[in-house]
């Protein structure tokens, strides 16, 4: 895994989230006040359609890459030296899974903002690859139905570490788990081939 | 008299029933704040603790702020929490302002943060809300998807803490408390800028 790591490839955090994206839902306050709290969209509810569907599947998209950018398909049986970062050498399936999760994770985002954006450094080859690939999901999720309900998700290695949220979410149901993929790195999740993406409901 | 006794009976039987009535004391209070966090991290039930300090609601909020201090700023895995006691004290005596108040201050000098070189996931965690600004710094944010705890560096924790004391001094006495229910807010310290829906 030495040689992954070299490559730098990480999970979130890869460079700033987009200046001013959202810049008409800048704070009104001074910086140095406190800012009041609320709910986020509660996440049973259908979505209304976004204001700029452009500056919201690019937020989708940041979002994805923020998440996902150390995750993989599964590889076939007969894959390269090159590995995972060859996609002549995924596994079809886990790679239409990868991608479905990936749009249920932007499907997510509106529902609940607790996420991690990132951004890709474009000149790196493997990042823009993973970067385009998070656009494509962002794209497929603006034609998703995702399932009513759904407004956490949770990334684990199985058998490794922290298996779910044990957080303070309120009666979390867990309503899909989409994997095993490979996670090469970052994100505080193990790295390893058992790579879940769970996808659950919660009260709050 | 015997009519007027009944009553002047259930005149006052409303009138208790109609009391408030004080779960828990001004010591307990006062031993809620002193400990919460320190035995378990995060594994605890900390709804009848907040709900005592809701209670005291002034007093409470003035003594959550005396142990604010900074703290050692490390990366805990949501399930090493426990393991930091004296941290997890203060991240929880930040959650109960949070969900006392419904608010939460942050840090003011991204630049600095950005300066800092911290591990790339720890600046990113720091530096984002719902906004995508990075106009303010927080001074713990929780990965929801991964239940790790980012803490923001020392100089960042002085600063806010600084913001904590202002506020209290000020208006800490004539704050209208409430309950903030959502986790994302009080206990991941994500700073929505939506209405509540």
């Amino acid at each position: 895994m030495g040689d992954l790591d070299g490559m730098g490839i990480g999970q979130g955090g890869l460079g700033g989230y987009l200046l001013g994206l959202l810049g008409d839902q800048a704070p009104s306050q001074g910086m140095g006040a406190a800012l009041l709290a609320g709910a986020p969209t509660g996440g049973g509810n259908p979505q209304p359609p976004p204001a700029n569907p452009d500056a919201t599947m690019l937020k989708q998209q940041h979002v994805i890459y923020g998440e996902t950018a150390g995750v993989y398909p599964q590889l076939q049986t007969h894959a390269d030296k090159v590995g995972v970062y060859a996609p002549r050498n995924w596994d079809a399936d886990s790679a239409d899974q990868l991608k479905t999760a990936r749009e249920w994770m932007a499907g997510v985002s509106l529902r609940n903002p607790s996420v991690s954006p990132g951004s890709a450094n474009l000149a790196n080859a493997v990042e823009r690859m993973v970067w385009n690939n998070a656009g494509d999901a962002a794209q497929g999720a603006q034609n998703l139905q995702l399932p009513a309900g759904i407004n956490h998700f949770y990334i684990r290695q199985d058998g490794v570490g922290v298996q779910g949220p044990g957080s303070k979410w309120t009666n979390p149901k867990l309503v899909k788990s989409f994997g095993p993929f490979i996670n090469v790195g970052g994100g505080s999740t193990p790295k390893g081939s058992k790579t879940y993406i769970d996808f659950y409901h919660a009260d709050d | 008299m015997r009519n007027l006794s009944a009553f002047t009976c259930v005149f006052f039987l409303g009138l208790a029933a109609s009391m408030p009535t004080m779960a828990c004391s001004n010591d307990e209070m006062a031993a809620d704040v002193k400990q919460i966090g320190i035995a378990h991290g995060d594994d605890f039930d900390q709804k009848p603790i907040f709900a005592c300090f809701l209670e005291h609601a002034p007093e409470a909020a003035g003594l959550l702020v005396k142990e604010l201090h900074p703290v050692p700023a490390p990366t805990i895995r949501g399930d090493l929490t426990a393991k930091y006691p004296q941290t997890m004290h203060v991240i929880w005596a930040l959650r109960s302002l949070y969900y006392m108040t419904g608010m939460i201050f942050a840090g003011d000098s991204p630049e600095a943060l950005e300066k800092m070189k911290l591990d790339p996931e720890r600046e990113n965690m720091l530096l984002h809300d719902e906004s995508g600004l990075k106009d303010h710094v927080n001074i713990f944010r929780i990965w929801e998807s991964r239940g790790t705890l980012y803490i923001a560096p020392e100089s960042v924790q002085t600063e806010v803490i600084g913001k904590w004391q202002a506020w209290y001094a000020k208006d800490g006495a004539s704050f209208q408390y409430s309950a903030h229910e959502h986790p994302g807010m009080w206990f991941e310290g994500f700073r929505y800028l939506h209405p509540p829906t």
